[in-house]
């Protein structure tokens, strides 16, 4: 690319990073972020890894109520609660994040080539979408942990395997209005191919939706994997915040009013799902596409 | 004489825009008789939108206007709300550029003309004015879509004549319309006129067309009025070289001066915001001086009823 | 044209029919087309909307397949592969009607200029050839103008831009669909007066498509009328436009304004639709001869309702025989 390009990408970057930070909501999700990866990546300044561990909790009392040594108390088996909700938030932001980038590049290819390829192959991607789309995800994703593991990384596949279709619509219609553009008709007259059409016209112009797609994608599939968590998958001794509220609510922690087991992991959940939905929908805005591309 | 039934004066109409204060109108006068055709001729930056949109006092809300709009006798900018909806359209309706955009594309065309009927409790039948604009009857309840842009263009006359006004505001009726249609389109609007007395402004960058349907004619450049006089004179022989060159930019057919040498300007028409220095049009006059760049310039008489804006003149 | 010389186009017969919309009759856009143009020469191929003309162009770009007939360029058939498709583009290129719509606003000018060259791998010398075309193209220095970005520019500007763009490839033949209508007044002239310029210095053959026979009359050499698919006349600009003889052009140059003198010819109605082509001259329903009953009393009513006339010697009409 030449240097022309460049320096307008990164004026373009810098110029909707700008956008970003003036807007209000933009800028508490992006303080919420902020908040939350630090914690991910200060976790080991708090508490070991081992704490995690269900020996750990050994001799120390059981859901005790925090105090000066234990800041958020401990879980039923005695673990200090504040290093799960610290160490938690590592195991969601990895599942969130992994599961998001699989969503993106199956939704963002196929919705690439279901908008741009005409006929039966066209079709058949619409097809395929809609069957995702309506697949039931909760079931689907239960039998495939169960049949291919339940380790984080697989979670997060399974996630974003079932994910990506309501994405793959969108770049569809974008690559479909794209694709009747001036500029492409013009590059066809100059004799190019369908590659060049493709890379240096229409994945241009569906970037910005994608990256605001994506970041929309992050905050359902943290929640598909607290859901999925609280239903019986993961890992309860490198558990995320939906792993510990599924401890919370095992061990009866809500009747037996043991609020500093479940209401932090909760609000971390909610917290970083909205960080991420703030965000997105602002960068839905300033990426309009009714603005983008004229 | 009687007065006029359109008299603007010293009109400027200022925009608030995300670079600053746009002035699209800076300091125009002009005046409408009844039954007379007014051509406004000028291009993109130009302001003529802009006045159009402020005669009627629809300028987008933060819009500066100042000057004297006066229409039938009325005070257009101090008239309030009430009087002035019932202004718009009853006494001066306006056909907008691409009126076949602006039409409504899931509504029939006859519901549409009602609505500006109904709006107004104008006593006009929707389908004797569709008749009135060569539009038949079984025509009347087509939508949108089904019509040509020559049809189109006739459904926004019919509707723009719904509440009987008497002056009707043309901005580039027949701009996107080919030659034929063109015509057809032209000679419809004469005949209205003629039948209801009707005054017109008619607006193009088109001057060729103008010479057929305009009585006086005026030139927009940058904001301000650059020539102003009887169109059929002034199409002859204009003065200013802005009218000049618009004038050669449609060049006469069997004319051997034009032949296989196409005439136009260098540079582009200015945007509002950075008007140039002394006379505005001189950085793509062909007979400007160095006084032409730092000297305001203003319209002055040359004949009678014929004003021109330059040093040179 | 003079003898021994190969025409740069040869349309014979040529037909695009699309199916008629929803189960209705074919459309048949373009209806036996003959057409010939020199190599160097400017022919304007005027109509009005829906008479072919575009569509036409398109096919004599390779954009549009045809369904009847043929194209021959420079004495070869147009290619069908993709391959051969691609290398008849760099030899014949298309300047649209929109500037704006037709560059790809994230692209700096250099890129747009220079796209045609990356796209058929001529990396040699790149940035002089796109400094020589937007040079060629008024865009002067250039230096000035390949780092920004199409919307710094004026309309004027940016179709200069696009016909640098098909200028760098050096064609033979440049199609040019309504190169000014989108643009003001006041910069036609010069957008035209670079059109001309690069035909006479370069050789180059440019068809204009256009509805405006003022344009015609600026820039064309020849003038080709079409009406519902099929040319209705060709001849030289001065034939045509100063002594017409097919009654359409007659009745088009009568409403141009200005045509003062001749007697104005409004037709009625609209173009008729191309899937509802009339029988016999598929001007007859319109045309002033026939209705002022002129055609009956030259004894070819039957032929005007009954026979198309074809193109011989320049006009396709039976009472101009």
């Amino acid at each position: 690319m030449s240097s022309a390009a460049w320096t307008r990408r990164r004026a373009s970057a810098r110029r909707v990073w700008r956008q970003l930070r003036s807007d209000r909501t933009a800028l508490v999700g992006l303080i919420l972020l902020a908040l939350f990866v630090t914690m991910a990546l200060t976790a080991p300044l708090f508490a070991e890894r081992t704490e995690l561990q269900a020996a750990a909790g050994r001799n120390n009392p059981d859901l005790a109520a925090p105090s000066g040594k234990f800041w958020l108390g401990t879980d039923d088996i005695g673990r200090d609660v504040f290093a799960l909700v610290m160490w938690g938030a590592r195991v969601s932001l990895y599942i969130g994040l992994l599961a998001t980038v699989v969503a993106v590049v199956i939704g963002s290819v196929l919705g690439l080539i279901a908008g741009y390829s005409r006929g039966w192959i066209s079709r058949l991607m619409l097809a395929i979408d809609d069957f995702f789309l309506v697949l039931p995800f909760i079931p689907l994703a239960i039998v495939l942990a169960l049949l291919l593991g339940r380790s984080p990384t697989v979670l997060a596949l399974v996630i974003g395997g079932t994910f990506w279709a309501g994405g793959s619509r969108l770049i569809r219609a974008q690559v479909l209005s794209l694709r009747e553009r001036g500029y492409v008709e013009r590059a066809t007259a100059l004799g190019a191919s369908n590659r060049h059409i493709i890379v240096r016209h229409v994945v241009p112009g569906v970037a910005p939706l994608i990256i605001a797609n994506a970041t929309l994608i992050v905050p359902g599939a943290i929640l598909a994997e607290s859901t999925l968590a609280f239903l019986g998958l993961g890992d309860r001794f490198s558990p995320s915040w939906g792993k510990v509220l599924e401890g919370a609510q095992a061990s009866g922690a809500l009747t037996l009013n043991a609020w500093w087991y479940y209401l932090p992991p909760g609000l971390c959940i909610i917290g970083l799902v909205l960080a991420f939905t703030l965000i997105g929908n602002a960068l839905e805005r300033i990426f309009d596409p009714r603005l983008v591309g004229r | 004489m009687s007065d006029p039934l359109l008299d603007v004066r010293d009109l400027h109409v200022t925009y608030r825009s995300s670079r600053g204060p746009v002035p699209a109108v800076r300091g125009v006068s002009l005046h409408v008789d009844r039954g007379e055709t007014l051509g406004l001729a000028g291009e993109s930056g130009s302001g003529k939108s802009s006045l159009i949109l402020a005669l009627l006092r629809l300028a987008p809300p933060g819009t500066k206007v100042t000057g004297s709009i006066v229409l039938a006798g009325e005070d257009v900018m101090t008239m309030r709300p009430g009087r002035l909806r019932a202004v718009r359209w009853g006494e001066a309706a306006v056909v907008f550029q691409g009126a076949q955009h602006v039409l409504n594309p899931v509504q029939r065309i006859s519901r549409q003309i009602q609505e500006a009927i109904d709006t107004h409790r104008s006593s006009n039948k929707v389908v004797d004015l569709l008749a009135q604009v060569g539009i038949p009857r079984w025509r009347a309840h087509a939508y949108p879509h089904e019509l040509s842009g020559g049809q189109k263009q006739r459904v926004m006359i019919a509707m723009a004549l719904a509440c009987d006004p008497e002056l009707l505001i043309a901005d580039e009726p027949t701009t996107a319309l080919d030659v034929m249609v063109q015509a057809q389109v032209l000679q419809l609007l004469a005949d209205l006129q003629r039948d209801r007395g009707l005054a017109m402004i008619f607006i193009t960058h088109d001057l060729s067309v103008l010479s057929t349907v305009a009585d006086r004619l005026a030139v927009m450049y940058a904001g301000r009025l650059v020539e102003t006089g009887p169109a059929r004179e002034m199409l002859r022989g204009a003065k200013h070289p802005y009218t000049k060159a618009l004038a050669a930019a449609f060049p006469t057919i069997g004319d051997h001066a034009s032949r296989l040498a196409p005439s136009g300007l260098s540079g582009d028409p200015p945007d509002p915001i950075a008007v140039p220095s002394g006379c505005p049009f001189h950085p793509r006059c062909p007979i400007a001086t160095d006084e032409c760049a730092v000297t305001p310039v203003e319209l002055a008489s040359v004949a009678s009823g014929w004003e021109v804006a330059c040093l040179k003149v | 044209m003079s003898e021994g010389v190969t025409p740069l186009l040869e349309v014979d017969g040529a037909g695009v029919t699309y199916h008629g919309r929803h189960g209705g009759p074919p459309v048949r856009a373009v209806d036996g087309v003959d057409l010939t143009v020199a190599p160097g020469e400017v022919l304007a191929l005027v109509g009005e909307s829906g008479c072919g003309k575009t569509t036409l162009a398109r096919a004599v770009l390779g954009l549009q397949p045809l369904s009847d007939g043929s194209i021959r360029f420079d004495g070869l058939p147009l290619p069908r592969s993709k391959a051969g498709l691609r290398s008849y583009r760099r030899k014949a290129q298309l300047v649209f009607q929109d500037p704006t719509g037709s560059i790809n606003p994230r692209q700096s000018i250099y890129e747009i200029v220079a796209e045609g060259l990356r796209i058929h791998r001529e990396r040699a010398d790149e940035g002089g050839r796109v400094a020589a075309a937007l040079t060629q193209c008024g865009l002067r220095p250039p230096e000035q103008f390949v780092h920004r970005f199409p919307h710094e520019l004026s309309g004027g500007q940016r179709q200069r831009v696009v016909i640098a763009g098909a200028m760098v490839l050096q064609p033979r033949l440049l199609v040019a669909d309504e190169p000014v209508s989108s643009l003001d007044a006041s910069v036609r002239g010069e957008i035209l007066q670079l059109l001309l310029g690069l035909s006479r210095d370069n050789g180059m053959t440019v068809l204009v498509v256009t509805h405006d026979l003022g344009l015609a009359w600026n820039i064309a050499d020849r003038v080709a009328v079409m009406y519902l698919g099929r040319i209705v006349e060709v001849g030289t600009t001065e034939q045509i436009l100063s002594m017409p003889r097919h009654p359409y052009t007659r009745a088009l140059l009568s409403v141009v304004p200005e045509q003062q003198h001749l007697k104005q010819q409004i037709l009625t109605g609209e173009a008729p639709d191309p899937a509802h082509i009339p029988v016999g001259c598929r001007f007859h329903p319109r045309c002033p001869v026939y209705q002022s009953g002129d055609a009956e009393r030259l004894g070819i009513l039957e032929a005007c309702t009954g026979t198309d006339p074809v193109l011989l010697s320049g006009v396709a009409c039976h009472a101009a025989r």
